[in-house]
């Protein structure tokens, strides 16, 4: 649920409960005396085990304490849990120094090359038409695959968790599929059907035109990469909710449609918007099963990820890492926007935090 | 509106869930499925939302057979245990749900939803909530909101499922009380789902007993209670002692010295097991004749007093309960105590199977008395 709405919400609540049992409103029958369940959890506990073997004096003090419980383990500097300091600066210290050599100091360089030579050279390299090609296909390639994988996440999740059948946990197996085959795999699968030997070349090749080494192989190989996405994020979700909410919708008189509609779309969007993300930040990035089908042709095939080796081998290290740099960023955008929707919508995403 | 449940049947790969079911429920009436867990009840309420397509047998909802009907068509308000609200939608949205999805052409105008919410909420005593949220709401508040959004619909029955099941114990007796008063105002023909048997026996006017996929026993709250018709049904609804014996006539002789019990009712003759409640045994003198035991342990609880004996003849312990009235102060453990059971069930002495059979149990109309064997067998152990 949405933390900051309750916040604005819930004091109106209480005062209108307070009022309802002023005047004896039977809507408090069950005793709750209307106060909402999550202003009743903010109240203190009333008492804690920790308190037993204080004085009565003590007990008073500890009582106020009472009011900021949730952090009062951080208070309490207690020798028998903690290490000695040296230790615990040297943990930290250690953990600092791995995130930044390996995280953060590679991000970096990837900004620091691309300005090397300046902004001027920076944004050059994106005036040139083999990047601008590059970056175009890889939106469209995104354009096209994750719209797919969202309707096909959607399908199969919802046949996976709303109904019985034979075969499920095969289903479930080839979801997975993707996950587990290497994309160079994946992306040689596309060769010996599309390939000049492939078995549905002469067809295809008469009568809908050039997979191989084309967009539309491409894109055929970011959908396969990126299929499990948002179907893996959906299903614990949808899961855990179980299918009682549809029933009761059906039994109400709803449509199919009408159910899936207004009441498991709902139920599911934060979590299928978090997939569709994923999904995005893997479909832009994708180079392995990309490379295998794409023929490399520039201005026509290359995708950024593809491009930036391309200019990486040829030793244009500023183009390369500006392209580069303009990929992480994406990457970042993605990250910055998911961990939003974490903040945001943490209870409904947590059945699915898997990834 | 009255309803018609003939024959049916359902199976679940080899597990047979309902095994002929016959049942009538009318107009008006509050009926309970009580059983244990899987015992089928809930798959028999699924049946008759329409939730579990049958094997075979037909449903009827008054004149109009239900059988082939869809969920939708069937109109039934359906109650689950966990609520199932939209929690995405406000109290108000949740009770119109049932009424803004119809079409165009059947969909009330939407001051008529409002005036129709408005009067559900105030009839579940929740008005004033409109604007407020499932999860802003208390367990017996959500399951009368489920309630005022089943009933938006007007059912042809009311069909609840473990409506009390995930509410603490007093919210669940003051909401129980409620939900009675509410039957008796709206007059909806009610179904619901239970495996406690004090909460149907309370609330119901006729009671379904359900055992492995069969009707035991249908009856009211007494007739159950006092003529329990199978083994199961005095089990379920109490802790029976089982005391072994030959019937003679109207006659009863216990394996434990010479007891005659006498019986009125037609019996079953030759070798039966003789059912009888902890609180129905009497101390009686040594003159007369009655089961002598061995007093194991004494418990006293506020007005009864509960001994667990070792009857003399056959060692067999058994607990029975005695008020304090009726007590004597000075008992104390190793005591002999005369007693005699003052009111039983008699039920013919199955068959002891080495071991239950389960081919046996699939085949139709041996069932019964296989139930009762299986039954007997878990009692002893």
């Amino acid at each position: 649920m949405d933390t900051k709405k309750n916040d604005s919400v819930s004091p109106e609540i209480s005062i209108a409960g307070q009022t309802q049992i002023a005047v004896g409103d039977p809507a408090d029958a069950d005793g709750s005396h209307g106060i909402p369940a999550e202003a009743a959890r903010a109240l203190p506990p009333p008492a804690r085990p920790s308190l037993a073997g204080r004085t009565q004096t003590q007990i008073a003090v500890g009582d106020q304490s009472a009011f900021v419980y949730p952090f009062e383990p951080l208070q309490q500097k207690n020798a028998v849990i903690t290490e000695a300091p040296w230790v615990r600066r040297l943990l930290i210290l250690i953990g600092l120094g791995f995130l930044s050599l390996f995280l953060l100091l590679p991000l970096l360089s990837v900004f620091v090359e691309a300005l090397r030579k300046g902004l001027g050279a920076y944004f050059n390299a994106f005036a040139e038409g083999e990047t601008l090609a590059a970056i175009k296909l890889t939106l469209i390639a995104s354009l096209i695959a994750v719209p797919l994988n969202l309707i096909f996440g959607l399908c199969a999740a919802w046949a996976i968790t709303k109904f019985e059948f034979r075969g499920k946990q095969l289903l479930i197996t080839l979801i997975d599929l993707p996950f587990s085959v290497s994309p160079v795999v994946s992306g040689l699968v596309y060769v010996l059907i599309f390939g000049a030997q492939g078995w549905a070349q002469p067809w295809f090749g008469d009568h809908v035109g050039k997979v191989l080494f084309a967009v539309p192989g491409i894109v055929l190989a970011t959908i396969f990469v990126t299929f499990p996405f948002i179907a893996r994020e959906l299903i614990p979700l949808m899961q855990e909710q179980g299918t009682e909410d549809e029933l009761a919708s059906l039994s109400l008189g709803a449509s199919g449609w009408q159910t899936f509609s207004r009441v498991t779309l709902p139920n599911i969007k934060w979590g299928l918007l978090y997939g569709v993300l994923l999904c995005n930040a893997r479909a832009m990035g994708e180079f392995g099963a990309v490379s295998v089908v794409s023929g490399h042709i520039r201005g026509l095939t290359n995708t950024m990820p593809l491009h930036i080796e391309i200019l990486y081998n040829e030793y244009q290290f500023v183009g390369a890492f500006a392209v580069a740099s303009l990929l992480a960023l994406l990457a970042l955008l993605t990250l910055a926007a998911k961990s939003f929707l974490e903040w945001q919508h943490a209870d409904q995403l947590a059945a699915t935090r898997r990834h | 509106m009255d309803i018609k449940i003939r024959g049916v049947q359902k199976h679940f790969g080899n597990f047979h869930a309902l095994r002929g079911i016959d049942l009538n429920i009318a107009s008006g009436e509050l009926l309970a499925l009580l059983g244990p867990s899987g015992s089928g009840k809930t798959t028999l309420l699924r049946a008759i939302a329409g939730l579990e397509p049958l094997d075979d047998g037909r449903i009827l909802f008054g004149d109009i057979d239900a059988t082939q009907l869809t969920v939708q068509a069937r109109r039934v308000g359906l109650v689950f245990q966990q609520y199932a609200l939209f929690k995405h939608m406000t109290v108000f949205d949740n009770v119109a749900f049932g009424l803004s999805v119809r079409k165009a052409s059947e969909r009330p105008s939407k001051a008529a939803i409002a005036a129709r919410v408005e009067a559900l909420l105030a009839l579940v005593q929740l008005g004033g909530l409109e604007g407020r949220y499932p999860a802003q709401l208390s367990g017996g508040q959500k399951q009368r909101v489920a309630l005022a959004r089943a009933l938006a619909i007007e059912p042809r029955v009311l069909l609840l499922d473990e409506p009390f099941g995930a509410l603490d114990a007093k919210v669940r007796k003051d909401l129980r009380r409620w939900l009675r008063k509410l039957h008796s105002e709206t007059g909806y023909t009610t179904i619901f789902v239970t495996h406690d048997q004090e909460e149907a026996l309370e609330l119901a006017d006729r009671v379904v007993i359900m055992n492995r996929g069969r009707i035991e026993q249908i009856g009211t709250t007494d007739d159950v209670y006092d003529h329990p018709q199978t083994p199961f049904v005095f089990d379920f609804l109490g802790t029976p002692n089982i005391l072994a014996g030959t019937a003679r006539g109207s006659h009863i002789l216990l394996d434990e010295n010479d007891v005659v019990l006498e019986h009125s009712a037609i019996q079953p003759q030759g070798a039966v097991d003789v059912y009888a409640r902890p609180a129905d045994f009497e101390i009686v003198g040594p003159s007369i004749s009655g089961i002598d035991g061995e007093i194991l342990e004494i418990q006293r609880t506020g007005f009864l007093i509960r001994l667990r004996l070792r009857l003399q003849q056959t060692a067999q312990t058994i607990e029975i309960e005695i008020t304090h009235a009726a007590a004597q102060k000075n008992w104390a453990i190793g005591d002999n105590l005369r007693i005699r059971p003052l009111r039983f069930s008699v039920y013919p002495r199955a068959q002891e199977a080495p071991a239950p059979l389960p081919i046996a149990l699939e085949t139709p109309g041996l069932g019964i008395s296989h139930t009762v064997a299986d039954h007997r067998v878990r009692a002893r152990n």
